[in-house]
């Protein structure tokens, strides 16, 4: 019972965030400033999801397949421009690498 | 809705999230069973919450008997990043259908990442296409999620290195969202800013404070004419 509760407050908590932009500018349009911002928002949000998902430390030893991994990926998308292979074999790469060292 | 061109360029352009959602999604569904949850809610949660990076931390939330109050706040401020998606898609959204509810509901990062990257191919009806994509990816992501707790439930495996589809996806997904506004400065300043926070120790806030701080400073950005 306490877990069904848990999961209905993370539904509302979860949806509240999705659908609250819409609700607010339902009648009203955004400023100017707001629209232009709202172009260059998605990049900054991908690469800090970028940012957050590469475990950042100064020991670069610990973490360095990581960058490996992500340079992989980077190289192979820029070769071949397949999001499929660039992930794919980013990712099986990665597990090697993992295997491997 | 069933139009074989929208669901043939709407299969094509999830394919990348498929590999991510279902890999990602089964480590949710593994870390769900091996903590002593029924492998029901894998499941329940993925069709209801629907919030990768949430539902990872539901797992340690609900098994650590944190209050109610407390777990709302902190789902709300881990998901507040989709307030800024809603409002860079408020026009994408703007024309009134019965699924709008749905595509607003579906809006996780992968979504929105390719919502705002790729746009609907020619001879395909865009407003199905939306929907093809966000529906694709939730049944991706219940399925892994459901493949996972089952995997866990039968057998005592090791996935090393498999949730780095997800950075990969991102990483893949960043490059198409540079080359597609050919700037500098939305890029730059998020990492400025990460690097900041990072030093000052902004622990568990980074995410959130990062995205926020990021948003704002791209009012600095000057449109070119």
């Amino acid at each position: 019972m306490k877990i069904l509760l848990a999961i209905i407050v993370m539904i509302i908590a979860t949806q509240i965030t999705r659908f609250l932009p819409f609700i607010i500018f339902k009648k009203k349009e955004p400023s100017e400033t707001l629209k232009t911002v709202s172009k260059f928002i998605p990049g900054a949000v991908m690469i800090t999801l970028v940012l957050i998902s590469i475990p950042i430390n100064m020991d670069i030893s610990s973490n360095y397949k990581i960058w490996l991994g992500s340079i992989i990926v980077i190289v192979l998308h820029l070769t071949f421009n397949k999001p499929l292979i660039s992930i794919l074999g980013g990712t099986g790469l990665y597990c090697l690498i993992n295997y491997i060292l | 809705m069933f139009h074989r061109k929208t669901i043939t360029a709407s299969l094509e352009a999830s394919t990348p999230v498929f590999f991510g959602y279902i890999s990602i999604g089964m480590v949710f569904g593994f870390l769900l069973v091996k903590e002593g949850f029924n492998w029901l809610l894998a499941p329940i949660m993925s069709i209801t919450i629907f919030a990768g990076a949430a539902q990872y931390l539901a797992i340690d939330l609900i098994s650590n008997n944190i209050p109610l109050l407390e777990i709302g706040l902190t789902i709300l401020l881990l998901n507040a990043r989709h307030i800024v998606y809603g409002l860079s898609l408020l026009d994408r959204f703007k024309a009134p259908s019965r699924h709008k509810g749905y595509l607003i509901f579906g809006l996780t990062d992968e979504t929105y990442g390719l919502l705002t990257t790729i746009k609907p191919p020619k001879g395909t009806k865009p407003e199905y296409f939306d929907l093809w994509i966000t529906l694709l990816n939730q049944s991706y992501w219940v399925i892994g999620s459901i493949i996972g707790a089952i995997i866990g439930n039968i057998i005592p495996v090791e996935i090393e290195g498999l949730d780095f589809a997800l950075t990969a996806l991102f990483i893949v997904l960043t490059i198409e969202q540079i080359k597609q506004i050919k700037r500098f400065e939305p890029f730059l300043y998020p990492v400025v800013i990460f690097a900041l926070l990072s030093i000052i120790g902004a622990g568990s806030y980074l995410l959130i404070l990062t995205i926020v701080l990021s948003s704002i400073s791209m009012i600095f950005i000057k449109e070119k004419r």
